[in-house]
């Protein structure tokens, strides 16, 4: 069976993304969440280009490691009788965070 | 037969140069003949002369003697107008003679300066004149002697009257004698022949002199009335004759004073040395088996079998022969060619002159003597520096370059940390060159010098030291050296108070020359009795043992029966003599009363009245009678008879095993629980003696099993009573080797002083005990952990006597088994809110904190949190599907 990948959508080419791969769980406090929340804050650093993820109150800081197969988002659509995929986007890197956590110490109280 | 002459003609062929001499003097001339008899008159007549003489003529000869020329002008003048008819011929030699005759005696004596030959005319026959003299001083004394001796001791003293006669005319002449003789020949070639005396006869001229004053309590009244009425009369004859004489002396005394009477006769040649001659020869002979190292010298030794060699045993000198089949075969030298002993070590009471000895062998040996007295600096670094500059360094200021010789004066002072260090100086062997040590071997004798040669600190020396005891100087020769001093100073003396003076002594030279210097510097020209008798004499490094003076106690001193309070004194100590005495009490007079006991034990308690109160008080204005308290002591039971003095050691072992037993108690008393305790003397007088009983339970077996309820109450009572007051069963390893439980703190010891094995249990029943004591141990534990209040109380409240509920409990415990049981969680009590306070103290409002607090609470407040996973990678990866993401 032939599949039709279509990827001419966007303008410009498809975006490329990139996983992120954490060692560890990403926990929430209260187990159902009515609405969507945020997990934290991805940022890079400008000089060496190395990924910080901010996560509830840890810092973790990663590196980009290029994946030996790249990978395609694809959109499965089912028009009717006719079922049409779509490119979304490119994976050709991850975001790996690996080492331990440093935690973000918030409260230093001055009568310490 | 003419190979064998007639005895005539052997004399002649003998004596034929003497007889051709004899025959060539005849035919010389009458004069001389004339001239020989002038000699002998004309000596006479100088004696006359000189006791006659004013005293401006012996003045006038003094000065001539102070120019230090032999011969003036002036003296011959002198002389001529004393002998009548003197040709020059005849006196021309006598001048030579007189020059050599000082020569000889400059050898003789070495340091001759002191006697005055202050008439230098005739040596020989000045003597001679003095000869006279004294024989006729010596007649008087004889004379008064025998009275005396008649007046106190008719019967012993006659043998007082053979004394010695000093004769000259019988005992030398020109012609042959009859006698026994000596050939000598004059300086003017004629021959004099001297009477030659057997040994005997001389020595028991000299045995003559030494007196024991003996019987002397017996007559001492009449002997004192005798003596005043002798020496008066003595002295007036003395005086009489004298007077120019001691005047002279005194003069040129005055000059020398300045100089120690010990130091100014101390010997200055072998011969002078007032010690033994085993002594001196050992040391000496030590000192010369140093020349092969020191002065590259071969050395002889001897024989081992013919050595001199000190028995250890004997404590003397012994001539070891051959036929006694003991000969110590150790070499004199060892394989460096140094001797055996590295250190001399001299020992003996003071005064005998163990460091004249030490320096003047030095000397002679050829060594410098650097000494190291007891008021230098002892530490071990200042001895360390003293010994390598002394033993590795020699003198460049001195002349004649000569190697050191160490000479360590009161050593026993030394402490013992230098003393080792002189050890392992000393027996450090040279080295072969491979390793370069710091400390250089020992290439120097040292000559250690000690009082008491079983001074603690001596120990590790006296193994490797050559040791010499120097006695005390006997008697005799002691009492003919201070003869000689008297006459040297002019301090007249008659011979038996000088043999008093040196027994008195008892050997120690240096305290009888000073007692006559003290009498001389008092302006005395004359010893007596009594200045004997009253001086003290010298008591520098006098000490008695402790022992010396218990035997002193007990045993009655008839010489001095006022001596033992110096004794005690001397020995110091007193509660240790008090011990001694108490411990010696009973063995030394007894009646049967007891009374003497009772005497004693009394003069104890105030011993230790006064004792107790001077040390409680620290005022020691009654200490001066704890000495009495033993005198009196000594008074009380004192006896003739030989009594064999014990060291006191029960004191002290009574006094250790109290410390030890009351460390025993201590660490009960400590140990116990708080239910049980009690005042430390209630325990130790109403509990202890009783808990070995209770701690050991009459069981059948060990086996806890198969004993009966009873039987287990009784065990379960004994490891209760063990836990209460902190009693253990220790498993300890015996000398055979096996396991033995011992109990610790070992109460038995003190509960039964002796027989401790009296109600120990067998060694099962100890094991059973210890198991038991060790599941106890871990019920009250948990007790104290877990468990209600409550029921602890009411358990714990008299465990001793109630065991009921412990079993029990221990019952209810073992419904659980141990490894079901739970620790139970402690439940957390909510604290009360902290409040805040500012640096001031000031309390902050609670909702300024909180405000302060919710500020930053972004980042922690959020509702995703990260939990890391520790590891690798790989380890922790963990496939995630798609399906599982939509």
């Amino acid at each position: 069976m032939q599949i039709y990948i279509d990827c001419k959508n966007v303008e410009g080419g498809v975006p490329e993304w990139a996983i992120i791969e954490l060692q560890g769980l990403v926990q929430m406090k209260n187990e159902n969440p009515t609405c969507a929340t945020v997990v934290g804050d991805l940022h890079y650093y400008n000089r060496n280009r190395h990924p910080v993820l901010v996560l509830g109150h840890h810092v973790l800081n990663g590196k980009e490691v290029k994946l030996e197969q790249p990978m395609a988002v694809i959109q499965k659509t089912n028009l009717g009788d006719e079922i049409k995929y779509e490119v979304k986007a490119v994976v050709k890197k991850k975001l790996l965070f690996k080492s331990r956590p440093k935690p973000i110490i918030c409260n230093v109280s001055e009568n310490v | 037969m003419s190979d064998y002459p007639d005895p005539d003609e052997e004399y002649e062929l003998m004596y034929a140069d003497e007889l051709e001499l004899m025959q060539e003097q005849d035919a010389l001339t009458d004069t001389n003949v004339v001239a020989k008899s002038k000699i002998a008159k004309r000596s006479l007549d100088f004696s006359n002369h000189m006791s006659s003489q004013p005293a401006p003529s012996t003045l006038i000869t003094k000065t001539t003697s102070s120019t230090e020329t032999p011969v003036t002008p002036n003296e011959d003048a002198d002389t001529e107008t004393i002998i009548n008819s003197q040709s020059s011929v005849i006196l021309q030699p006598m001048e030579e003679a007189l020059v050599s005759n000082k020569r000889t005696a400059d050898e003789l004596f070495g340091d001759i300066e002191d006697i005055d030959f202050d008439d230098k005319e005739m040596p020989n026959k000045r003597f001679k004149s003095e000869e006279e003299n004294d024989l006729e001083l010596i007649n008087k004394i004889i004379e008064g002697r025998r009275l005396r001796q008649l007046l106190v001791e008719p019967s012993n003293r006659l043998q007082g009257t053979n004394k010695p006669k000093y004769d000259v005319k019988g005992n030398m002449s020109y012609n042959i004698p009859r006698w026994a003789f000596v050939p000598l020949t004059n300086f003017e070639g004629d021959r004099i022949y001297i009477r030659l005396e057997s040994e005997e006869s001389w020595e028991n001229n000299l045995n003559i002199n030494i007196e024991q004053p003996s019987l002397h309590a017996m007559y001492a009244n009449a002997w004192e009335e005798a003596r005043k009425i002798l020496e008066k009369k003595q002295e007036r004859l003395i005086e009489n004759e004298n007077t120019e004489e001691v005047v002279t002396i005194e003069e040129d005394m005055e000059t020398k004073d300045a100089q120690l009477w010990v130091d100014k006769y101390r010997p200055q040649s072998y011969v002078d040395l007032l010690s033994e001659e085993p002594v001196n020869r050992a040391l000496l002979h030590w000192l010369h088996l140093w020349d092969k190292i020191v002065f590259k010298k071969e050395v002889k030794t001897k024989d081992p079998q013919q050595r001199n060699s000190f028995v250890k045993r004997t404590g003397q000198f012994q001539l070891f022969n051959k036929w006694k089949g003991k000969t110590d075969n150790e070499p004199e030298l060892d394989e460096d060619g140094r001797p055996h002993h590295k250190v001399a070590l001299l020992c003996g009471p003071p005064g005998v002159g163990k460091t004249t000895l030490a320096h003047l062998l030095a000397k002679l040996a050829g060594y410098r003597p650097v000494e190291i007295n007891a008021s230098d600096e002892r530490s071990t670094d200042a001895f360390r520096t003293a010994l390598q500059s002394a033993t590795l360094m020699r003198s460049v200021l001195d002349a004649e370059k000569r190697p050191n010789c160490l000479i360590l004066d009161e050593i026993d002072g030394a402490p013992l940390p230098t003393i080792e260090l002189l050890v392992k100086w000393c027996t450090a062997a040279i080295d072969s060159g491979k390793k370069k040590t710091k400390s250089q071997p020992l290439r120097r004798p040292i000559i250690a010098i000690c009082n008491d040669l079983y001074a603690t600190s001596l120990r590790p020396l006296r193994a490797v030291a050559l040791l010499v005891r120097v006695g005390g100087a006997s008697v005799c020769r002691l009492s003919a050296r201070l003869a000689a001093v008297c006459a040297r100073e002019g301090l007249l003396a008659a011979p038996h108070v000088l043999t008093a003076l040196a027994t008195r002594a008892q050997g120690d030279v240096r305290a009888a020359i000073q007692v006559l210097s003290f009498i001389k510097a008092r302006a005395r020209a004359q010893l007596k009795v009594e200045d004997v008798e009253n001086a003290a004499i010298g008591t520098k490094d006098c000490n008695k043992t402790l022992m010396q003076a218990l035997q002193a106690v007990f045993t009655i001193d008839d010489k001095e029966p006022e001596a033992i309070l110096k004794i005690v004194q001397a020995a110091g100590e007193y509660d240790r003599i008090a011990d001694g005495i108490f411990e010696n009490y009973m063995a030394a007079r007894v009646d049967a009363r007891m009374l003497i006991a009772c005497e004693t034990l009394s003069w104890l308690r105030l011993l230790d009245a006064i004792s107790s109160w001077t040390m409680r008080t620290q005022n020691y204005s009654l200490y001066g009678a704890l000495s009495l308290c033993i005198a009196r002591c000594h008074r009380v039971l004192a006896s003739r008879a030989p009594q064999r003095v014990k060291f006191p050691t029960q004191a002290q072992e009574a006094y250790r095993k109290k410390l030890e037993l009351e460390s025993i108690v201590n660490s009960v008393w400590r140990g116990s629980v708080p239910s049980v305790a009690l005042s430390r003397n209630s325990l130790k007088v109403d509990v202890l003696p009783l808990l070995p009983y209770l701690l050991s339970p009459s069981l059948r077996t060990a086996n806890v099993q198969l004993c009966s309820e009873s039987e287990r109450r009784s065990l379960g009572a004994c490891a209760g009573a063990l836990c209460d007051y902190g009693l253990r069963y220790v498993q300890q390893r015996t000398a055979d080797g096996l396991y033995a439980f011992v109990l610790e703190p070992d109460i038995n010891r003190l509960a039964f002083y002796g027989n401790e094995d009296r109600v120990r249990p067998p060694p099962a029943v100890r094991q059973a005990i210890a198991r038991a004591q060790q599941l106890e141990i871990i019920r009250r534990n948990e007790e104290m952990t877990g468990r209600a209040p409550s029921t602890t109380t009411s358990d714990s409240k008299k465990p001793v006597e109630s065991k009921k509920p412990a079993t029990t409990m221990r019952e209810q415990d073992a419904a659980i088994p141990n490894h079901m049981q739970r620790l139970k969680p402690k439940e957390v009590t909510k604290s009360t809110p902290q409040v805040h306070k500012d640096f001031f103290g000031r309390i902050v409002p609670l909702s300024q904190v909180k405000r302060q607090d919710a500020l930053p609470d972004v980042i922690s407040s959020s509702s995703v949190f990260y939990q890391y996973r520790e590891g690798f990678n790989n380890a922790v990866r963990r496939k995630v599907r798609l399906r599982d993401l939509l």
